[in-house]
């Protein structure tokens, strides 16, 4: 009898375990990325894939060893379509659209690929590839690679070779860099300014100490940035921009995702606890508090 | 008494340095030769007692460089996992004790192995071909790779 009551609880003790393992499986969130074709000036990104079946097939290539990495990308001509029906993209400026379609495509990251063709009838032609991948807010260059071809007549097919020569050792640089974010934080811009009718500046003392904004925001900062990583661009009495700013994946205490929002949220309390109102708002990778 | 002791350390530093001797590190690391779809060809040395565990201790030998060194002037130039080799393997010891043990788990990941040249008893070259968009996925279900990505 104590032996089936002691197996009952064992039981339950396994059963709890498991569902609480179960529940606190945290999905982290993954960076979207978009493939672009490269457009030089005066070529529109609307219409260059159109033109060029060859680009279409490096385009391709590239997002299928995203694939093969069991990684899907934001697909670039879907975008593009949305775009199109996008009255607002319908007179705008070349370079524009590119942005626009960038920023509306909800990536973070774009890889942009460029093909540079080398026709010869008596050597074949060749193929040169540049992948480039950067992150959309703040630019940063994540994995740079040139692939090349050997000599075939084929364009199209040469240029998914010289792809499939350059994009494993691309992807394990990107991985690279993102096992750098996993390590060390992801990097965000935090600007804090003023709204037009605030009663503060940078100067004002603030809080128990009376010290200054701008240096009870230092320290707050010195503080909360993942493992005191953050880097000030310049504080003037009008504003304070940090350029670069670590902040973790997950949150340290819940394990939860952890997201710039949430970063806000905790600056926006500390503010308040200084007697500070202010707005907060959130642009892609770029925190912009106003303080009222 | 005396005696007896002597004999006995004598026996034990003998028995010292015979194991010494018998300690074998891998020759060199393995050499890049070409990759097609997914797939890397290597040639490795391996050396032992016999051809056969020097075949194997070739093919280990490919598998280890590849994970934990990189292969330079392939795609993989980087290691697969890590640098870190004796931490990676004690931390996911009885992954790496069913892939290079007796099991040898890792021959699941090789499409082709072939002795290279001419191979004496003791030394032998091999030409390997492993299959490195599996054995990333299988590292990666595994929880030892870090899947694309965050």
């Amino acid at each position: 009898m104590k032996f089936k009551k002691l197996l009952f609880i064992l039981f339950l003790a396994v059963a709890a375990h498991s569902l609480y393992a179960q529940q606190r499986e945290v999905k982290t969130i993954q960076p979207k990325i978009m493939v672009i074709p490269y457009t030089k000036e005066g070529e529109d990104i609307r219409t260059v894939l159109e033109d060029d079946v060859n680009k279409r097939v490096v385009l391709s290539k590239i997002k299928e060893a995203f694939d093969n990495r069991g990684y899907t990308t934001v697909d670039f001509t879907a975008r593009l379509k949305a775009a199109k029906s996008n009255a607002a993209f319908a007179g705008e400026n070349k370079t524009d659209v590119k942005a626009q379609i960038i920023q509306m495509s909800g990536a973070d990251i774009y890889v942009e690929s460029e093909m540079d063709i080398s026709l010869s009838s008596d050597y074949g032609n060749k193929v040169k590839i540049i992948m480039q991948a950067y992150e959309i807010s703040g630019g940063n260059s994540l994995s740079n690679k040139v692939g090349q071809s050997s000599s075939f007549a084929d364009v199209g097919t040469i240029g998914a070779k010289a792809v499939e020569n350059c994009i494993e050792d691309f992807l394990n640089t990107m991985q690279e860099k993102f096992s750098d974010v996993v390590e060390n934080g992801k990097s965000v811009m935090i600007q804090i300014g003023f709204d037009q009718n605030s009663s503060h500046t940078m100067s004002s003392a603030v809080g128990n100490q009376n010290l200054l904004l701008s240096d009870e925001i230092e320290l707050w900062m010195e503080q909360n940035a993942y493992k005191n990583n953050y880097h000030l661009q310049g504080t003037s009495d009008a504003e304070m921009i940090f350029d670069d700013v670590r902040i973790p994946l997950k949150d340290l205490r819940s394990g939860n995702n952890y997201t710039l929002t949430r970063f806000g949220l905790s600056m926006y309390q500390f503010l308040r606890s200084l007697g500070v109102d202010a707005k907060r708002d959130v642009k892609g990778n770029t925190l912009l508090i106003t303080i009222q | 008494m005396s005696k007896n002791l002597t004999k006995i350390t004598i026996l034990v530093l003998l028995a010292a340095i015979t194991y010494a001797c018998k300690t074998i590190t891998p020759v060199t690391n393995a050499l890049y030769v070409g990759e097609r779809e997914g797939t890397i060809t290597l040639r490795s040395e391996g050396v032992d007692d016999t051809e056969e565990k020097s075949q194997i201790a070739a093919e280990q030998n490919a598998f280890n460089t590849l994970l934990f060194r990189g292969i330079p002037g392939s795609s993989q130039k980087v290691p697969l996992i890590d640098f870190d080799e004796t931490g990676i393997k004690s931390r996911y010891h009885s992954y790496f004790n069913e892939f290079f043990g007796k099991q040898r788990r890792y021959r699941t990941f090789v499409t082709q192995s072939q002795i290279a040249g001419e191979a004496s008893k003791r030394l032998v070259t091999v030409e390997i071909t492993i299959n490195l968009r599996a054995l990333r996925s299988d590292l990666e279900q595994n929880g030892i790779l870090r899947k694309f990505g965050y």
